[in-house]
C-alpha cells in the first residue's frame, strides 16, 4: 500500500468522520474513523505509519475544528504509533487483535484527551465522561475497528506479499 | 534501520511532539482570525462534506417519505385544523402588531427593525465527541460574521464561531462552552443557559428566590449583545438548588432537536442594524 493510498483513505476518513458519522451515534457517540485508520495502520505496517498517519488524520480533523489545534493529532498519533508497537509481536490475520487494539487505544487517546482538555480549562466530570464518551466510543471503535482493518489487510499486506512473491 | 535513522527519527517525533503541545496551548481559546491553513482546508473539504452529506440526507428524505406514505391522510387532516388556527392566530398578531407600533410611535420608542436572515445547510458536524458543533455551507463570502446567532423555526441553535471563505462553524447552544443570557418566561427571572454537551441545556438563575415552574419557557434577554431578544431556547423539565441552596438551576429541553439540523437560518442583522 502506498503513501498516497493511505492519504486518500484518511482524506476519505476524515471527510466522513465530519459529515456522516453523526448520522450513525450509538447511545449518543459517534465512531472514530481516524483512530481505526492509525490502529490499523500501526498493526499492518509498524509505528512509523501508525504514528504518521495519525498524527497526519487527526491534524486534519484540528483544521476543521479550529479550536485545540494539534489534540486529535497527538492523541490519534500516539493511537498508531502504539499499535504499531505490537506488529511484530501479532497475527495479523487474527480479528480479535484490531477488536481490542482499536477498544483499548481509544481508551488511551480518549483519556488523554480528557486530561488534555481538563487542564486547557475545558473541564468535564470524569465518571459522565467516562460512561458518556470514553467507554462507549471504544466499545463502537472496537467492533468497527474488524471489517475496517480487514479491508486495508487484504487490499494493503495480501497484494504486497503476493507482488513479493511475483517477484521470486 | 541504521542508528542515525532511527535517531533522526526520535528526534523528529519529540520536535513534533512539542510543535504540537505548544500549538495545543495557542489555540485552547476562540481566536478572532482564522489560519490559512484552516481556511484552505475547510474550503477545500466543504464541497466534499456538502456532496457526502446531501447523499446521505437525499437517502433519508427519501425512505422517510415511503414510511410517511400511509400516515399521509391522517397527517393532512391535522396540518389543516393546524392551519386555521395559524391563521386565526395570525390575525391576531396582525392586530396586536398594528397596535404596538402606534402605542411606540405615541411614546417616541423606535420602531422595531426585523431581522434579516442567511439560510444555510449544514454540511458536517464536530468530528468528535467532546464538542457540538455544526459546519454550515455559508461563509465570509456570503456575509456572515463571528458570532452571528443561529437559530431554526423552532428556536436557538447557536452562534458562528469560525468563519472561512465558503463555510461557517456554529457553536451548538449544548456545547460545554456554549453560554446564553436567558429569561424564564413568564416570570422574567433572568439567567444563563450553559451547555452539557448532552440533550440537556442547564439554567442557572441569578437568583435564588426567582419564581421556576416545570415547562415554563426560557428565551433569550437578547444581553451580552450575540443573541437578539425573546428567541426560543427551551423548557424546564427539572428544578435543582446547588452551592448549599445559594442558586437555583434548572434543567431545559432544547426547543431544537441538536441531532437533526439539516437547515438553519444565520442572523445577519439585527434590530440595530448590522449585528444582531
Amino acid at each position: 500500500m502506498t503513501n498516497w493510498t493511505v492519504g486518500a483513505l484518511l482524506l476519505a476518513g476524515v471527510i466522513f468522520q465530519s459529515s456522516l458519522m453523526d448520522k450513525i451515534t450509538v447511545f449518543g457517540v459517534m465512531p472514530d474513523l481516524v483512530t481505526i485508520l492509525a490502529v490499523s495502520f500501526g498493526l499492518i505496517f509498524g509505528p512509523v505509519r501508525g504514528a504518521a498517519a495519525g498524527a497526519v488524520g487527526g491534524m486534519l480533523l484540528d483544521l476543521l475544528l479550529g479550536r485545540f489545534l494539534g489534540l486529535h493529532a497527538l492523541t490519534r498519533g500516539l493511537a498508531g504509533y502504539v499499535a504499531g508497537l505490537a506488529e511484530p509481536r501479532i497475527w495479523k490475520d487474527n480479528l480479535a487483535v484490531p477488536a481490542f487494539a482499536c477498544f483499548f487505544l481509544t481508551l488511551l487517546s480518549e483519556l488523554l484527551v480528557y486530561v488534555l482538555l481538563s487542564v486547557s480549562g475545558r473541564g468535564f466530570d470524569l465518571i459522565a465522561a467516562w460512561r458518556g464518551i470514553i467507554l462507549p466510543s471504544a466499545v463502537y471503535n472496537g467492533l468497527l475497528g474488524v471489517p475496517i482493518y480487514r479491508l486495508i489487510f487484504w487490499q494493503g499486506v495480501q497484494k504486497t506479499y503476493s507482488y513479493r512473491a511475483d517477484r521470486k | 534501520m541504521s542508528d542515525f535513522l532511527r535517531d533522526k527519527l526520535k528526534v523528529s517525533a519529540v520536535v513534533a511532539l512539542m510543535a504540537i503541545l505548544l500549538l495545543l496551548a495557542a489555540t485552547r481559546h476562540e481566536r478572532v482570525r482564522v489560519t490559512l491553513a484552516e481556511g484552505l482546508m475547510s474550503d477545500a473539504l466543504g464541497p466534499l462534506q456538502s456532496l457526502a452529506s446531501g447523499i446521505v440526507q437525499g437517502g433519508r428524505r427519501l425512505t422517510g417519505s415511503i414510511i410517511e406514505l400511509r400516515h399521509l391522510r391522517g397527517e393532512n387532516l391535522e396540518l389543516k385544523a393546524q392551519l386555521e388556527s395559524r391563521l386565526r392566530l395570525e390575525a391576531n398578531l396582525s392586530e396586536l402588531r398594528a397596535e404596538n407600533e402606534r402605542l411606540r410611535a405615541l411614546i417616541g420608542l423606535p420602531r422595531e427593525r426585523e431581522f434579516s436572515y442567511l439560510p444555510a445547510r449544514v454540511i458536517g458536524r464536530s468530528p468528535d465527541n467532546w464538542f457540538s458543533t455544526v459546519i454550515l455551507d455559508r461563509g465570509r463570502a456570503q456575509g456572515v460574521d463571528r458570532d452571528m446567532a443561529v437559530v431554526t423555526e423552532r428556536g436557538l441553535v447557536g452562534r458562528v464561531s469560525k468563519v472561512t471563505e465558503r463555510t461557517a462553524v456554529v457553536l451548538l447552544a449544548n456545547d460545554r462552552d456554549s453560554g446564553v443570557g436567558a429569561v424564564v418566561q413568564p416570570s422574567r427571572d433572568a439567567g444563563v443557559v450553559t451547555g452539557q454537551n448532552g440533550p440537556e441545556l442547564r439554567l442557572q438563575l441569578f437568583s435564588r428566590d426567582a419564581r421556576l415552574g416545570l415547562d415554563d419557557q426560557v428565551v433569550t434577554s437578547g444581553l451580552g449583545g450575540v443573541f437578539p431578544k425573546g428567541i426560543p431556547i427551551g423548557r424546564v423539565t427539572a428544578i435543582d438548588r446547588e452551592d448549599y441552596g445559594l442558586l437555583k438551576v434548572a434543567s431545559v429541553t432544547p426547543a431544537v432537536d441538536f441531532d437533526r439540523l439539516e437547515w438553519v437560518l444565520i442572523i445577519t442583522s439585527g434590530p440595530h442594524g448590522g449585528q444582531p
